[in-house]
């Protein structure tokens, strides 16, 4: 209740169409010592870094800072805690008979705070020097009063002064309205009463957690994923790594691996590093953890390789940390928790795969109108990408990222009453999704066109277009490359006086390029469209398990083409959405075939069946079982690994080029680039798809 | 004029016949299936207590007006007519894509955000087969650039009827800003279907937003033709007993409107019950001048709250079914699955297990177990019958009781899970459905920037006066207003029979400070037109007279907008004081929830939108509710033995009759003033006080 009402506060003093349509904010109680008791709903990319900033606010008051009833301190230091410096935090120490007995706290994605450029995200800075001002915890409320001479220092970094204005102002306000509330509790039912159900809560949670880890088999998990490029110009290739170790009842998340941080802005510091695997966790665990994950982070070690991409020293530039370190890690960690949760009934279904968003792509358009005023519009579209699957159930289409429930994009009218350009379409990108037993929600597609205005430039931030990196879980394929097309000298205002809407991709006829995923200026004239493809959401399972009506009932939707359907699901479908059995079965046949590298017989050899009563999964796969000591496969009891811990070391991995995978094509198909290739590790037994990996072969770069 | 409200809630369906001479109520369970033999119920008893038959009493109304919450469920269930939408090519996704997010988690409750695996996107409205693109394009200064033709709007009519589409939504980009294309495509589909039922975008909201107005705008096409059949039945079986009067719909914002604007926009009957409540709290705070109220209004499936500030009950100008988000102006209600009929029940997710109450509930059939109807389930009713809050005698009319012992053996099966007996869960019951009415309270007001402390409660509905007094207590005694007369459970059907017409007409604005009257008058013109057009259609004497004018105003790049009254005179003359005054508002509104200063004087301020509301009053006489005892020595009727939960203890609590509580005359707690359908329960440390009026105020003591 209490970071609802200080977000639905918030909400409404805002200013921001990023905090009301984007819901970049959040709000959180936490104990005296900064434990979470309670996160609010909103981004959960906040969560790593409000406890961050109490900690070191309380580490400084050992040093002479004082926390005073009516205080508020401010902080955007990445190095502190803040995901990035537009992530400003203001938390308020509440005390009742002179004690400090809680903190409030909420943190929101401001628009501008100076830096560079506008927005703050210049792909171009060498050092957090040229980036937004950072402001270490200062004492920004005094006697439940906003200082005036630190709001008007704060305001005066910004391009939109108004907006930070308003911004700030919300902030306090939001944490004024909590801590009424809180204090309203506080007197009814006495600070001690209230400070204990707080540790209980947290000290339960704790435990709770603590026991579904000490029930889950013990282990060591390793992921890494790729950058396409590092800026405009630059396509050093950047890979990063996440390694997770479970034992007992805590778990260890490292970077180790990672590549060294780079004097370009594709870094971030510890804070935000952290925050995107505190998401995964919250997303994956549950209500668990979700609400409540002070108690859970007693548990987790984390253990950062300074220098790294992932946990870099000042002054390295970290302002695009959000959109990028916390994406990736947050999706590493998102696919290694469901491999340590697969062990847990309970959780199975509900494991996601990563959703479309992380890293995040944005596009920009800036121009002079026709009557020469200036504007700037940025595009949040791709926000409502594809969701990932889940164990149990598909991923929406266009449903927005697991890690950010509830982003709202906003309306195509409410963009276009701006003004400078127009929507040709916005759809949903059928076969974009991860395919699977479980499918990844599709993209969200979307074409615009300069309209009535002087001059127009765009610019496109974003990563995973050159080669897919929304990875599938458990046989799940990965979602296809986001796209970036500049179609030059199309023919849309020729049908338009013909009297036609070109409203598809398909019906924009002209000079069509594809584009890489950072392109900081992009001359846009007037027959010059723009069009993007947001991420879809990884699959789960062997798309050859998912049951062949679904995946007619996929293509009568518009979903999965025929041409899909046949290629990952080996399910061949006819034009009125009935299925040719035995076409399929054939189909089917020679996928697994392919798979396991000979023919496979309609019953495996042996036929094998499956230990009697409940499965016993070995709790990293659930397509695999440990049956007398060796781990096999659930379908046809063929040995696939040496031990627990090597469970596919005896499974077959071919490496496949991903045009013969992705039914959408996009510039990373073609074996140049940065020879990225799909690689799909079965059972020899029968062919059962059990992972796949997007490997990227270095020397190809 | 004889005039008489109906309201068909959840689980009873209400009766209120208003005349010169007095006021009646009837109360009749609700059928689902079959609305119209629930309303004839309800009048039937009302012709019972004036000894006349059902036809006597139905030919003499002059005009009856009907509210319900049917049609929220019929959509939820998708159990209305196949819809089809015609929409601008290249746009056919937008009740997909549901604007990201949104479709994830619109109307879902915060602590059920945890689970992103719980939270997807609802079954379509519209299957994508039923939607055909059409290759038009209007902008957003309302230029069309592509006209569609009559050619494919018929060719994609007609492929759509041959799918088996029953009705049909036409929703264009832009219709808000120029709505030619969309008319003409249903002068088009209506040439040539004459039967078929069409809903234009344009005719349902002239708000930005396609996605918002689509859903709103399907939903209506989806409601049409059942809503069409709905009204002609209910019609028919009045006039069989005579009726010749006008039947009119309560609306979702409060007022009522006839059965061509109910037929027209179906849209805005959903949900109106709760309107009902509203309407007539509006006015008896107005009697009693009570600036500030919340109101609380419990039946049998759930607990209502909205809110009246400084005289106006806030609203609200979109709402959502189903995790569907739509444009609809009503009046602000937010409502917890928590009523008489509400099921408690063990949670054993956690740790230990925890008692729960609702959202599930027991209905009229099965009902509470003490109903003795088979229902094996605890409610909050059977805690309030096992405590003693309510008589078990006659609950339903003379001769016609609950059954304790079935409430008990339900209680008595509940508590084990925690070794209680049926008294103690009853308690918990209590405790516990008390506590989420408080914290929906809370989310009502604080959440919304307002202090609970400067509000009354208004506790009305079958169950909420058994209620407040509990709540009062945890919201720190805040003092609470029950309606006197009989009127508490049947006061949103009082509501709709009291009723104002009233329509809203809004229009996009988009000028900021220093703005002048130039800039606004030519879209109050057009609004004011609108209004003035239904305004003559109902004979309305005064043009100045119904109308009031509102100003959505927000600071420059503020999302968030504010409802501000706007003066504004109809006959011209309207000076440049409206910029400092509005402005001037808008920044006492901040100042005055954060504290001084908030505001930012001097910052751009936006007037977006400007709202015309007609209100015409209809000429309803409300007589007082009859009085079925005389004036009496004492009111009090009897004593039982009631368990406090201040004293956690049973004492022998007098019982008085409310109806014959003098005025002025108090009553201090313990006690149990019965109501019809009702009881006001008065807590030890509690005053009720019969107040000049129709009111009975209750006062708890703070130590």
């Amino acid at each position: 209740m209490l970071t609802e009402e200080c977000a639905s506060t918030v909400m409404t003093t805002s200013g921001s169409p990023v905090v009301v349509f984007g819901r970049d904010f959040n709000s959180a109680v936490m104990t005296a010592t900064g434990e979470y008791v309670f996160f609010g709903r909103n981004i959960k990319i906040h969560a790593g870094v409000m406890d961050l900033v109490v900690s070191d606010i309380l580490a400084s008051a050992e040093s002479g800072l004082e926390v005073r009833d009516g205080d508020m301190f401010l902080s955007n230091d990445p190095w502190v805690g803040s995901g990035h410096q537009n992530d400003v935090v203001v938390v308020c120490p509440v005390f009742a008979d002179g004690r400090l007995l809680f903190w409030l706290g909420n943190a929101l994605h401001h628009m501008d705070i100076g830096g560079s450029v506008v927005g703050g995200r210049s792909s171009r800075t060498k050092s957090v020097f040229e980036e937004p001002t950072i402001f270490p915890p200062v004492r920004i409320v005094e006697g439940d009063r906003l200082r005036p001479d630190l709001a008007r220092l704060f305001v005066r970094q910004s391009r939109l002064p108004s907006y930070e204005a308003l911004d700030l102002r919300a902030q306090v306000a939001g944490n004024l309205v909590a801590k009424r509330r809180l204090l309203e509790m506080l007197g009814e039912f006495g600070p001690d009463a209230v400070s204990s159900i707080a540790e209980t809560l947290v000290a339960e949670g704790g435990r709770r957690f603590e026991r579904i880890l000490q029930g889950l088999p013990d282990g060591e998990w390793h992921d890494e994923a790729y950058l396409d490029g590092v800026a405009d110009g630059d396509d050093r290739l950047c890979r990063v790594a996440m390694r997770v170790v479970k034992e007992g009842g805590s778990i260890e998340f490292a970077d180790d691996g990672s590549d060294p941080q780079l004097d370009s802005p594709v870094n971030c510091a510890f804070g935000a590093w952290r925050s995107g695997i505190i998401c995964a966790v919250m997303s994956q665990f549950g209500t668990d953890v979700a609400l409540s994950p002070g108690g859970a982070l007693r548990h987790i070690r984390f253990t950062p390789e300074p220098g790294t991409l992932l946990n870099a020293n000042h002054p390295a530039p970290v302002n695009r940390a959000t959109g990028l370190g916390v994406g990736l890690s947050a999706g590493m960690a998102m696919r290694l928790l469901a491999e340590v949760l697969c062990g847990s009934a309970t959780h199975r279904p509900k494991l996601a795969a990563v959703s479309g968003s992380e890293p995040l792509i944005i596009a920009g358009l800036t121009g002079r109108g026709p009557t020469g005023s200036k504007y700037f519009r940025v595009f949040t579209d791709p926000v409502a990408c594809g969701s990932g699957a889940f164990g149990g159930g598909d991923g929406d289409a266009t449903g927005g990222s697991t890690i950010n429930l509830g982003a709202v994009i906003p309306n195509v009218e409410e963009y276009e009453a701006f003004g400078g350009y127009l929507y040709l379409f916005r759809r949903e990108e059928p076969d974009t999704g991860g395919a699977g037993e479980w499918r990844g929600g599709n993209a969200l597609s979307y074409g615009v066109v300069p309209y009535q205005v002087e001059s127009s430039v765009a610019n496109v931030t974003g990563w995973g277009v050159g080669f897919p990196t929304f990875a599938g879980n458990f046989g799940g394929y990965p979602a296809t490359a986001r796209r970036v097309e500049l179609v030059r000298g199309c023919d849309v205002w020729r049908s338009v006086s013909d009297g036609c809407w070109p409203g598809s991709e398909e019906e924009i006829k002209g000079d069509a390029t594809l584009l890489p995923g950072r392109m900081e200026t992009i001359d846009l004239g007037d027959s010059d469209a723009l069009i993007l493809v947001s991420g879809g959401g990884g699959g789960v399972g062997d798309p050859l398990d998912r049951p062949a009506a679904m995946v007619a009932q996929d293509v009568v939707e518009g979903a999965v083409s025929h041409r899909a359907a046949s290629l990952l699901y080996g399910v061949v479908v006819d034009d009125s959405g009935q299925v040719d059995g035995e076409a399929t079965l054939l189909r089917q046949r020679e996928i697994r075939a392919r798979r396991a590298g000979r023919e496979v017989p309609e019953q495996p050899a042996g036929a094998w069946e499956a230990p009697a009563g409940p499965a016993p999964v070995m709790g990293a796969h659930p397509a695999i079982l440990m049956h007398e000591g060796r781990p096999r496969c659930a379908r046809c009891g063929f040995i696939v690994g040496a031990a627990a811990r090597s469970y596919l070391s005896l499974a077959s991995a071919r490496s496949v080029p991903l045009r013969d995978r992705m039914a959408v094509s996009g510039i990373g198909d073609e074996p140049t680039g940065w020879g990225a290739s799909l690689v799909e590790v079965s059972c020899p037994g029968c062919g059962h798809l059990f992972s796949t990996n997007v490997a990227i072969d270095k020397a190809g770069a | 004029m004889n005039g008489c409200g109906i309201d068909i809630g959840g689980t009873f369906t209400d009766a209120v016949v208003t005349s010169p001479e007095g006021c009646w109520t009837g109360k009749a369970e609700t059928t689902p299936d079959r609305p119209a033999v629930g309303v004839l119920g309800a009048l039937e008893v009302v012709a019972a207590k004036r000894g006349l038959s059902r036809q006597e009493l139905i030919s003499d109304l002059d005009q009856v007006v009907l509210g319900s919450t049917i049609g929220t469920n019929a959509v939820v269930e998708r159990k209305t007519e196949r819809a089809g939408l015609l929409t601008t090519h290249g746009f056919e996704d937008t009740l997909f894509v549901m604007r990201g997010g949104m479709g994830r988690t619109a109307g879902h409750r915060w602590d059920e955000l945890g689970d992103p695996f719980a939270l997807r996107k609802p079954r379509p409205l519209v299957a994508r087969r039923d939607i055909r693109g059409i290759s038009e394009r209007t902008l957003q200064d309302g230029t069309i650039l592509v006209s569609p033709t009559p050619a494919e709007i018929l060719a994609a009519t007609e492929s759509l009827l041959s799918g088996g589409v029953k009705c049909l939504a036409v929703s264009f980009l832009w219709a808000c800003r120029n709505p030619a294309s969309e008319q003409m495509a249903k002068k088009v589909i209506a040439a040539e279907y004459p039967d078929l039922y069409v809903s234009c975008s344009s005719d349902v909201s002239s708000r930005v937003g396609e996605y918002e107005r689509t859903v709103a705008t399907v939903i209506n096409a989806m409601l049409g033709p059942t809503n069409e059949r709905l009204i002609a039945t209910l019609e028919d079986c009045l006039r069989a007993d005579g009726f010749g009067g006008t039947l009119f719909f309560l609306t979702s914002s409060g007022g009522v409107v006839d059965s061509k604007g109910a037929n027209d926009t179906p849209v805005m009957l959903v949900g109106s019950g709760p309107a009902g409540g509203v309407a007539a709290s509006a006015a008896l705070a107005a009697e009693q001048d009570h600036p500030n109220a919340i109101l609380c209004d419990m039946g049998g499936t759930t607990f209502d709250v909205g809110l009246i500030w400084k005289h106006s009950p806030l609203r609200r100008a979109e709402d959502v079914i189903d995790g569907y988000t739509f444009y609809r102006p009503s009046v602000d209600v937010v409502s917890v699955g928590a009523g008489g009929g509400s099921i408690a029940w063990v949670d054993l997710e956690g740790e230990t297990p925890r008692l729960r109450v609702g959202p599930q509930s027991a209905g009229a059939v099965p009902g509470p177990a003490c109903y003795g109807r088979g229902g094996m389930d605890a409610t909050v009713t059977d805690a309030n019958l096992v405590l003693g809050y309510i008589a078990a005698v006659d609950y339903f009319g003379p001769g016609r009781s609950l059954d304790p012992a079935c409430a008990h053996r339900a209680l008595d099966e509940l508590g084990r899970h925690w070794g209680w007996d049926a008294e103690q869960t009853a308690a918990n019951v209590i405790r516990v459905v008390n506590a989420q009415m408080a914290d929906l309270i809370r989310q009502m007001t604080v959440q919304r920037g307002f202090d609970p402390d400067g509000f009354r409660m208004y506790a009305f509905g079958g169950g909420s006066p058994l209620h407040i007094g509990g709540i009062a207590k945890q919201l720190h005694g805040r003092e609470a207003v029950i309606p006197a007369d009989g009127a508490a459970s049947v006061f949103s059907a009082l509501g709709a029979a009291t009723a104002d017409i009233v329509r809203v007409f809004s229009a996009t604005v988009g000028a900021s400070t220093p703005w002048s009257v130039g800039q606004i008058e030519p879209v109050i013109d057009e609004v004011l037109g609108q209004a003035a057009e239904l305004a003559r259609q109902f004979g309305a004497p005064s043009l100045q007279e119904v109308v009031t004018f509102t100003a959505m105003v927000g600071y420059g790049g503020q999302v968030h907008a504010l409802e501000l009254p706007l003066m504004w005179s109809v006959s011209g003359g309207n000076d440049r004081e409206i910029e400092v005054d509005l402005a001037e508002r808008f920044f006492e509104w901040y100042d005055e929830r954060f504290g001084q200063g908030f505001s930012m004087r001097g910052r751009r301020v936006e007037l977006r939108e400007v709202r015309c509301i007609l209100r015409i009053a209809r000429a309803v006489t409300s007589g007082p509710l009859a009085q079925v005892h005389g004036a009496a020595d004492s009111a009090q009727v009897g004593d039982r033995r009631v368990w406090w939960p201040e004293t956690a203890a049973w004492i022998d609590t007098p019982i008085m009759e409310g109806e014959r509580l003098g005025s002025g005359e108090t009553v201090a707690g313990p006690a149990i003033v019965t109501l019809e359908r009702s009881a006001v329960l008065v807590h030890p440390g509690q005053q009720l006080t019969h107040s000049n009026g129709r009111a009975l105020i209750l006062r708890t003591s703070v130590s």
